[in-house]
């Protein structure tokens, strides 16, 4: 994903003139990654079509902030990575607040006496899991923000431990042992998927 | 060294990444060859991350630079990305064009105050046919 040094360096000192051309060739260059890495950690089209322009909208209006320490590539995915993060509290937030009206609707029906009990069977659900892709791809969104981040980044992005400690800020050991915590995490959200067993 | 089956486990993705310490790794290796059930989990954990690592690349439904560029004309107050032109992906920025084209427009003056044109040879002037009677028609009986 990354440019070459010195062309690199010449689109950097264009974004930072505020070039429009070179901020075209820019976003065309990044933005299906950009796009895949934010679809990866929302898990939802419309929301990553519009947070991966508000990424670009950012490094738009703070490539001063760039000093060169890590590549370009690298330091779009610190903002894209850190873009989701916010992105993900407040949905969790707005989750939350639909999933406490729901609660206060079920309790209401309740003393009401009319409640159903239990969640509806999903039949179609188990059904979708008999592909590997789509069974890890579930597994994946239902595992914590730290966790789906780590395995985006070294094994989707398949990005140097180096890379995912600039885009994290976090040391390289915390980075391996939470890595290696996320991947047992993602076994254990595979295999309690409808029990889904991973094919030899 | 012994190891009981949920230390093995929670040792698989550093022994997959060859990252445990080489009295631990031979200790993790062993176990394994003595543990078929533990080595077909192991197996299973690897074949996990080969599916992480083919996961197709989404793709965006469509560009997103359209998107990004009116964002930006209205947070800017209308001072970035004010005209369509500006607006089109290029290599060249606007100016290189702009100049490109003035260049052209000289060399097309010049080109065209440099060519003589000829004029033609006079001609015998124009002399109308005399004007020839119609020919006679008979009523209709």
């Amino acid at each position: 994903m990354n440019l070459d040094p010195e062309a690199e360096l010449r689109l950097v000192e264009r974004l930072k003139r505020r070039d429009e051309a070179a901020f075209n060739v820019f976003v065309r260059t990044y933005e299906q990654k950009v796009f895949a890495l934010v679809l990866r950690m929302l898990g939802n089209r419309a929301d990553a079509q519009d947070l991966a322009q508000e990424v670009f909208v950012t490094v738009f209006r703070s490539i001063d902030s760039f000093r060169g320490d890590s590549r370009l590539g690298t330091w779009l995915y610190r903002v894209a990575v850190n873009h989701c993060k916010n992105r993900m509290k407040y949905l969790d937030r707005r989750a939350t607040r639909a999933h406490d009206a729901i609660e206060d609707a079920h309790e209401a029906s309740v003393a009401d006496g009319g409640a159903t009990g239990g969640r509806p069977d999903r039949p179609d659900e188990s059904a979708e899991g008999s592909e590997l892709e789509g069974v890890i791809q579930r597994a994946l969104a239902s595992l914590d923000e730290e966790h789906r981040t780590l395995l985006i980044l070294r094994e989707l992005e398949s990005l140097p431990y180096e890379d995912i400690m600039l885009i994290t800020g976090l040391p390289e050991g915390t980075v391996k042992s939470r890595l290696h915590r996320a991947r047992a995490a993602l076994r254990e959200a595979i295999e309690r998927r409808a029990g889904y067993k991973i094919p030899e | 060294m012994a190891l009981s089956d949920d230390e093995l486990r929670e040792r698989f993705s550093p022994y997959h990444d060859r990252e445990l310490p080489q009295a631990e790794h031979d200790a993790v290796r062993d176990a394994l060859e003595k543990n078929p059930a533990l080595a077909r989990e192991y197996k299973d954990f690897c074949a996990m991350l080969d599916g992480l690592g083919s996961l197709g690349a989404p793709k965006a439904p469509t560009p997103l630079l359209q998107g990004v560029q009116t964002k930006l004309h209205k947070r800017s107050g209308g001072r970035f990305y004010r005209d369509r032109w500006s607006r089109t992906a290029g290599l060249f920025p606007v100016e290189l064009l702009a100049a490109l084209l003035l260049i052209a427009l000289v060399v097309a003056y010049f080109a065209m105050t440099s060519i003589q044109v000829r004029t033609p040879p006079p001609t015998a002037p124009y002399v109308a046919p005399p004007p020839s009677s119609p020919p006679a028609t008979t009523p209709a009986r």
